[in-house]
């Protein structure tokens, strides 16, 4: 159906392209929201994705991937883009092999989060991402929220397919500590030890 | 298999992206292993607790679908171009951007890290630089004509920083280099500076110059490399125009990515003592004739402290695998290659380099260096030079810089260059 709607748009049919706005909206803000966790943020980066990808609309195509996917792409780069633009405008270097070393995004919490209602589990879980390196906490989400393939998170984070990996890996990696750690407080178990596995 | 499973082939296995016979081989290990088996288990959990929380939080965030896509067409009306762009003119741009760019991070990358190891005075074309009483010159010099179109036609001064991988994590920056570029008379110099420098650091007591731009990182109120620019400028009574910090690994990663380089290897190697990582040794032995390298048999190329031959050093080599590289990326027959790779390129330049030269000045630097030849290049060392050695109260060996002998060296290099 985006399809048909795609091909309207490209002729410059402009209720054909709302359509598309309206179809894949709620995902793209969706991944947006989790991958800047600021609400204004997240709508700047999905306005500037949707513009851009309704001017490149040309070079979609359906045989690489489906539109959701090339959106998600582009949702995740126009991401990156406002926060470089945040970080004083320089090009990040860093966090090259220690991904798991790389030190917290220090762009200041910009207002507003949403106000979420989270319980159990859920709670615990999304507190843990919240501390995960943001490169790996951008690669987990885009694996498991935006579920795009390694190719296509390398794309996404302009970064080589194994890397991607390494950084879904060291994500895991983090959580696992940090859940780990929030079970032992959760228990008051002094002698918990929150070492590596082997 | 006693070896226990990694993280990565953890998730490759629960991925199913492994061969049939890794697949295997983690299947029986997995049943003799406990505690490889409690890891398998808790990836998996947290892989299923990881999508139901983003799935449920994503269901939480409040949708405008409407407000966002008038602010969409809104924009769509006002930034369409009035014609259509040809598609092809984006992508040669992109092109012509990023062969520029790997040659300015491959040259800069490789030129610091041969100065690094080189502490004496080097120089290519000219005689060793003796300082000599200070000559009237000033650093700032007015407009000047154009040699190239709208592009640069003042001096750039360009200050370089080179980070290992192993002090990556502390922050410590191993070589630091004043580059310094002028259009008009094609000609530069690159001030190698000590890392054990002891110079006066804005809001801090004297550091060593490797460590200031870990300071500035650490503070709130500057960065790294506005702190290093502030601190050498002032060092040095030389405007320090532009800051760029280089990872040496992105080297090594560009030389991968560009298929290896060939290296014309004169004498044979042989270091039976070459550190491996876990401080053992493993033995690099490397015939004599046209060799071709990956990143990480160039990184050993260069790193070795053999000197089988007198000149045949590890300056030596860190040049030789520069100008391989340079030849790589500029051979006409393998451009389309590294165009089709342009992505991965790409990253690798940006995850490898913090700057603030924006992409424009980028551009106009890459082209004053690929314009200047390395004969033209005038290197120098503020170590012998400009600097006493002293101990400080930490037992730590610094070189106090002499401000007078640097005056002058300074001034010099600026005759030199016109």
């Amino acid at each position: 159906m985006t399809q048909d709607l795609i091909a309207r748009a490209l002729t410059g049919d402009e209720v054909a392209a709302r359509k598309i706005h309206h179809l894949h909206y709620p995902a793209a803000l969706r991944l947006a929201y989790m991958l800047l966790q600021n609400l204004q943020d997240a709508e700047d980066a999905t306005q500037d994705a949707f513009v851009y990808a309704f001017e490149h609309l040309d070079r979609y195509d359906p045989e690489r991937a489906a539109f959701s996917t090339w959106l998600k792409i582009i949702v995740t780069s126009r991401c990156r883009d406002l926060q470089r633009r945040r970080r004083t405008g320089w090009l990040s270097l860093q966090e090259l092999t220690e991904a798991g070393l790389e030190p917290e995004d220090k762009t200041p919490g910009h207002q507003p989060a949403v106000a979420l209602e989270l319980v159990g589990v859920q709670q615990v879980v999304w507190e843990a991402l919240k501390q995960v390196p943001p490169k790996s906490r951008q690669a987990l989400i885009l694996r498991y929220f935006g579920g795009l393939s390694y190719s296509q998170m390398a794309q996404a984070l302009d970064c080589p397919v194994n890397t991607a990996k390494s950084r879904v890996v060291y994500g895991h990696r983090a959580l696992a500590r940090l859940l780990e750690r929030e079970a032992c407080i959760e228990l008051g178990y002094q002698g918990c030890h929150t070492g590596d596995a082997p | 298999m006693n070896k226990h499973v990694n993280d990565g082939q953890l998730l490759a296995y629960v991925e199913d992206d492994l061969s049939t016979m890794r697949r295997e081989r983690i299947e029986s290990h997995l049943r003799a292993c406990p505690a490889c088996r409690v890891r398998l288990e808790r990836l998996v959990r947290t892989a299923a607790d990881l999508t139901t929380t983003l799935r449920d939080v994503g269901e939480q965030i409040p949708l405008t679908p409407a407000r966002s896509w008038d602010a969409v067409a809104r924009r769509l009306k006002r930034e369409r171009p009035k014609s259509p762009v040809p598609p092809f003119r984006p992508l040669l741009r992109h092109v012509a951007v990023l062969s520029i760019l790997i040659l300015v991070v491959a040259g800069l990358a490789g030129l610091i890290h041969t100065l690094a190891v080189t502490s004496p005075t080097v120089t290519r074309a000219t005689p060793t630089p003796a300082p000599t009483s200070p000559v009237d010159s000033s650093p700032a010099p007015g407009p000047l004509p154009r040699p190239y179109p709208g592009r640069v036609a003042a001096p750039v001064s360009l200050l370089i920083l080179g980070i290992d991988g192993e002090s990556a994590a502390s922050n410590e920056t191993d070589a630091l280099m004043l580059l310094y570029l002028d259009a008009r008379t094609e000609r530069a110099f690159a001030l190698s500076i000590p890392r054990d420098l002891y110079v006066d650091v804005p809001g801090h007591a004297q550091v060593r110059a490797g460590s200031i731009y870990g300071l500035g990182q650490q503070s709130e109120s500057t960065s790294g490399l506005a702190l290093a620019q502030e601190a050498i400028s002032a060092t040095l009574d030389f405007p320090v125009q532009h800051v760029a910090l280089i990872h040496f690994g992105s080297f090594v990663t560009l030389i991968d990515a560009i298929g290896g380089v060939d290296v014309a290897v004169p004498h044979p190697i042989e270091d039976p003592s070459f550190p491996d990582d876990d401080g053992g040794c493993d033995p690099l032995r490397i015939p004599a004739g046209t060799q071709h390298f990956d990143g990480a048999l160039a990184l050993r190329y260069a790193r070795t402290r053999v000197t089988p031959a007198p000149g045949f050093d590890r300056a030596f080599r860190q040049q030789q695998l520069v100008l391989a590289v340079h030849e790589r990326v500029t051979r006409p027959d393998l451009l389309p290659e590294l165009i089709a790779d342009a992505p991965g390129l790409w990253s690798i330049i940006a995850d490898g380099i913090e700057t603030d030269l924006s992409l424009s000045d980028a551009i106009d630097v890459a082209l004053l260096v690929s314009s200047i030849t390395a004969d033209d290049i005038r290197t120098a060392s503020l170590g012998q030079c400009c600097t006493v050695q002293q101990i400080t109260p930490a037992g730590r060996r610094v070189l106090l810089p002499q401000p007078g002998e640097i005056k002058a060296l300074m001034n010099e290099l600026l005759e030199e260059g016109r």
